[in-house]
């Protein structure tokens, strides 16, 4: 592991990429979060019967409107990025060879970048999930507590590092296979429900739920959601973050398997 | 017509072809749609184990709109959105060039000429809801049964013509990427049964942006809860849609000036 400085230049290297791409990838991002936020809200009006059922699943309205649209924030924010899918690219092309001249491992110069990306995409999907919320139930982003937003912010940050460690993982499988953009789509796709985005994972029946608890998906979207909305208590958070971190280690100790497996392999013919 | 099946039918064993080359991918597309399937499922499925009913449609009903959302889906797949996202290639590489030196209508061959193998295979799993829906719900009247597959082909003509009115401003501005993917964006607001939406927003949905006429309106016919309004629109925009939307991409052909040679 090289001084942090360094992976700090990348960032800024990272940022001016994401920069250039910014007006449709910006565009997409937030069309999507303000699609999607609006979309879940129609449907979970319905459920309640526009106002003739106060509560579902013992939930009232108002707290399952503000984790829906926060859980579509929270997916917007840590969804998988352009930077670790192009990294299958670069292994297909050989352009790897280029960050094997680096001084500096690939899986926190990759992060590093991705961080970037996800630094500029950051205040615009806020921004418009925000502006969503609002027009949709003017009343909802009241509800945003300033206190359970500082609880959330670094279960963001996991959920971006676990959602950045299964992409970055999926794209390692390059070294074996020529195509895993699908592999990409099955992963964004589950993550929709696996993540607790379209529903509270509260809400799965006995067992699925026990199994979604220990499962690093709900990090993403369910756990962050579930704080900002108040469907998490703040004495179970502890637990959380031990397991979230658990989780971080498991998966970034098979993202270095696969990685040290697939240099065996790699040739770097291209570039 | 003949002459139309029997090129799209060579087009389809070429593509037959090329997916046998690479089954793992042939594979792993087919599975993308039946993972999408399975969300779409899980999410009314855990809704539905603590309501019986969302918007007036019940379990099963919602089986049928989900049935038909797949069907449309899978057929709107394997035939046209493969072609949809190459457009804007096909401009900027010149490719649509050979396009319009043959013979054939260029808006049959822009939007059928890459079939998808793997979504023929993803239709086998839309109609298993779809029938598993069908065989819960209580039989619909005769005249539903026969109208259903015209508002079905009607699903797919409406989504057949969004593809065209981009695929026509993809010619126009070159770099269309963005608007395709507004396009499947947009596409959520189709993947729920109208009833779910307010008055006003139904209405844009039927008569501005008709996505409740991709899976919505055909659903509510086969199970014999459509208006008098929604069996006339179902029936009446679509095709005029298409017209419209035909005559707009031709249109733009005009204006393509080539980009090879």
């Amino acid at each position: 592991m090289r001084s942090p400085v360094l992976y700090l230049s990348v960032v800024r290297l990272g940022l001016s990429a994401a920069l250039m791409y910014r007006a449709n990838f910006l565009f997409t991002a937030g069309l999507m979060v303000v699609v999607g936020v609006s979309v879940q809200l129609f449907l979970w009006s319905a459920v309640y019967g526009w106002g003739q059922q106060q509560s579902f699943a013992g939930v009232p309205f108002a707290q399952m409107a503000l984790y829906i649209a926060c859980a579509t924030l929270a997916l917007g924010i840590t969804r998988g990025g352009r930077v670790e899918r192009m990294v299958a690219e670069e292994i297909r092309t050989g352009e790897l060879v280029r960050y094997l001249l680096k001084p500096m491992a690939h899986a926190p110069y990759t992060f590093a970048m991705a961080l970037a990306e996800r630094a500029v995409t950051f205040p615009v999907v806020l921004l418009l999930a925000l502006g969503a919320m609002w027009v949709a139930l003017p009343w909802l982003p009241a509800h945003l507590a300033l206190e359970r937003l500082l609880w959330a912010a670094p279960f963001l940050f996991l959920g971006m590092l676990l959602n950045f460690l299964m992409g970055l993982g999926i794209s390692y499988v390059a070294f074996w296979m020529d195509e895993v953009w699908t592999l990409h789509v099955v992963k964004d796709i589950s993550l929709w429900f696996l993540s607790g985005q379209l529903v509270p994972l509260a809400l799965l029946p006995g067992g699925l739920r026990e199994l979604s608890e220990w499962l690093p998906f709900q990090y993403i979207a369910y756990v962050p959601a579930g704080i900002l909305s108040g469907l998490i208590p703040e004495e179970r958070l502890g637990l959380f973050a031990l397991r979230a971190l658990l989780w971080v280690l498991v998966l970034g100790v098979g993202v270095a398997g696969i990685w040290r497996l697939g240099m065996r392999r790699f040739g770097g013919y291209g570039g | 017509m003949w002459f139309g099946v029997r090129l799209w039918a060579i087009f389809l064993a070429q593509a037959l072809s090329r997916e046998m080359e690479y089954r793992l991918h042939l594979w792993l597309s087919f599975l993308i749609d039946v993972v999408w399937y399975a969300v779409q499922v899980g999410l009314f499925e855990v809704i539905y184990l603590h309501t019986p009913v969302i918007a007036g449609w019940s379990r099963d009903e919602m089986a049928v709109f989900l049935g038909t959302l797949f069907v449309v889906d899978a057929l709107n797949m394997a035939l046209f959105s493969t072609n949809f996202w190459r457009i804007p290639q096909y401009v900027l590489t010149g490719e649509l060039d050979f396009f319009l030196l043959k013979p054939v209508s260029p808006f049959f061959l822009v939007f059928l000429r890459y079939p998808n193998v793997a979504s023929f295979l993803n239709l086998a799993v839309a109609l298993t809801v779809l029938g598993y829906g069908i065989g819960r719900v209580a039989p619909p009247p005769l005249w539903a049964a026969v109208a259903y597959p015209i508002f079905l082909l009607n699903g797919l003509l409406c989504m057949l013509s969004f593809q065209a009115l981009i695929g026509a401003v993809a010619i126009r501005i070159l770099a269309a990427e963005g608007i395709q993917q507004t396009f499947h964006i947009m596409y959520q607001f189709g993947m729920k049964p109208e009833s779910i939406y307010t008055p006003l927003l139904r209405r844009v949905l039927l008569y501005i942006f008709p996505m409740a006429l991709v899976a919505s309106v055909p659903a509510q016919v086969l199970l014999g809860k459509a208006s008098l309004e929604l069996v006339i629109a179902g029936l009446l925009i679509p095709p005029a849609l298409l017209g419209v939307s035909r005559w707009t991409f031709l249109r733009a052909l005009r204006s393509y000036t080539g980009a090879s040679a």
